[in-house]
């Protein structure tokens, strides 16, 4: 009876983990979108406004939903302390900071400090073609993530599922 | 600006100096760096060298200037974003927080025949301004006539302290001192010297009547500013080209009022310039106010009306009518 239980819950918490990882894949996406919006917000702040980095920073982080807000909240506070770090080092702490416990993959942040270290430096038409790269690769993931999403989903819920009835007639 | 909101927009280690400094910061006029020279800071109207403890000589050692130095000072002047003042470093400055001016200077990027940018920036003067509330109480008596407020020129030599004086001449029409109702004031700060306004929010106090229209070509601005805002008194800082001198006959036709500032040593350059000499000779005018920095900028010379009848004369104070003050 107890050896049943056990089998169950190991069956149950394997399939729940490749739900959980399926569900990740989705919010990934989800935050992928975020990140698009926040970088057009981004654009049109500097293009149509020509609004310096902390101001647009500010203004787009009241546009998107947490840990995003707070992520640009705080960028722009700490680029108003003048503290000594580029704006390159401050963006690359606070991805560090706020977006860790995110979906967002290592190399999804990578690339997002990679956007902060960019901007700031030289001309607006510099800016706006360093926003429309960044936009352009968050175009590529997210096409990549959407086609294969379903299989990739379906995969993980059954893989989850299978590995512990494995498991479960390995053990019994 | 308090002295540490000014200090804090210099590198980490300029500011350390600047926090130290053994000089009066309400008298300092100007802080400049240049890439490899030393710090240099103009206080009453005299330079000095802070070392890196912040002691002020005039010996010309203290403080050299890295490049690390300007680039850090003016990633902070410009908010890390200098392509937001992009239009304004074309043009060799932009203007902070405080109505604070920095001049910058470096390599001229030059795209058909015209300056784009300047990159690298290797020399920053950061003039600081010093709005002097009441300073232009000796004039204002004189700009009245019949309780109309007089088409006014104020002329001056560089740093000779006019658009100081325009500045208080404004806030004090607008509010409306010496029991006179305050007048709607129009101002064209084409260069953001008058009203040093950051973003468009004026910095400097100019009366609760004032409309400001920041960084607006002055010929361009003054139509603007009398097509949406109805002035009765538009303002203008250093009048010069054919364009301005047009604009302001229009402004003179649509009913306002003018008071602007032209350079000048004397009413004598003044006339032989040719377009405005021309708006002299008219008596367009009505009353002139001579500036002179010989003993200490912002010197009040003396006042004319339209025809040339000296109203004041400095050492001999109000006029009488009679024929010795009747002339330029």
């Amino acid at each position: 009876m107890l050896r049943g239980c056990a089998l169950c819950i190991l069956v149950t918490a394997s399939a729940a983990l490749g739900f959980v990882l399926s569900q990740r894949l989705s919010k990934r996406l989800g935050q992928l979108k975020i990140l698009k919006r926040m970088t057009l917000f981004l654009h049109g702040e500097i293009s149509c406004a020509r609004v310096p980095l902390p101001e647009a920073f500010w203004s787009v982080g009241g546009k998107v939903p947490e840990p995003f807000r707070e992520f640009l909240r705080e960028v722009s506070e700490d680029l108003g302390k003048y503290s000594g770090s580029s704006l390159g080092q401050v963006f690359a702490e606070h991805v560090d900071c706020h977006l860790r416990d995110t979906s967002l993959t290592q190399e999804d942040r990578a690339r997002l400090k990679e956007l902060g270290d960019s901007l700031g430096y030289l001309d607006k038409a510099m800016q706006l073609a360093n926003l429309e790269a960044y936009s352009r690769e968050l175009d590529l993931s997210i096409e990549e993530l959407t086609e294969g999403l379903p299989a990739k989903k379906k995969l993980f819920r059954s893989l989850g599922l299978m590995g512990g009835l494995f498991l479960a007639i390995l053990l019994f | 600006m308090k002295k540490e909101e000014l200090i804090r927009l210099f590198s980490g280690r300029v500011r350390r100096i600047l926090e130290r400094v053994d000089l009066d910061f309400s008298q300092v006029h100007e802080i400049r760096m240049r890439t490899g020279a030393p710090l240099q800071m103009i206080c009453r109207g005299k330079e000095f060298f802070p070392d890196e403890r912040g002691r002020a000589s005039r010996a010309e050692k203290g403080a050299f200037i890295t490049e690390r130095d300007l680039r850090e000072t003016m990633e902070y002047i410009g908010n890390y974003s200098l392509y937001a003042y992009e239009d304004e470093i074309r043009q060799g400055y932009l203007t902070i927080q405080g109505g604070h001016r920095v001049g910058i200077a470096g390599k001229a990027v030059i795209e058909d025949g015209k300056v784009r940018g300047i990159s690298p920036i290797s020399c920053i003067n950061l003039r600081i301004s010093h709005s002097v509330e009441g300073c232009a109480d000796p004039v204002m008596p004189y700009l009245w006539e019949k309780e109309e407020f007089c088409h006014t020129l104020i002329v001056s030599a560089p740093r000779c302290g006019k658009t100081t004086l325009l500045r208080d001449v404004i806030r004090q029409i607008s509010d409306g001192a010496g029991g006179r109702r305050g007048l709607t004031v129009g101002v064209v700060d084409e260069r953001s010297e008058i009203a040093g306004a950051c973003r468009g929010v004026a910095q400097n106090r100019m009366g609760i009547r004032t409309d400001v229209l920041d960084g607006c070509p002055k010929a361009e601005g003054m139509m603007m500013l009398i097509r949406s805002m109805s002035p009765e008194v538009v303002a203008v800082d250093e009048i010069g080209t054919a364009e301005d001198l047009r604009a302001l006959e229009s402004v003179l036709n649509c009913g306002c009022r003018i008071l602007a500032t032209v350079h000048g040593n004397s009413m004598e350059d003044v006339r032989q310039k040719p377009l405005l000499g021309d708006l002299v000779e008219r008596h367009v005018f009505q009353r002139y106010i001579l500036l002179s920095g010989k003993e200490s900028p912002g010197t009040l010379q003396a006042v004319f009306d339209g025809r040339g009848t000296r109203l004041y004369q400095k050492g001999v104070g109000p006029c009488c009518g009679a024929a010795r003050c009747v002339s330029w």
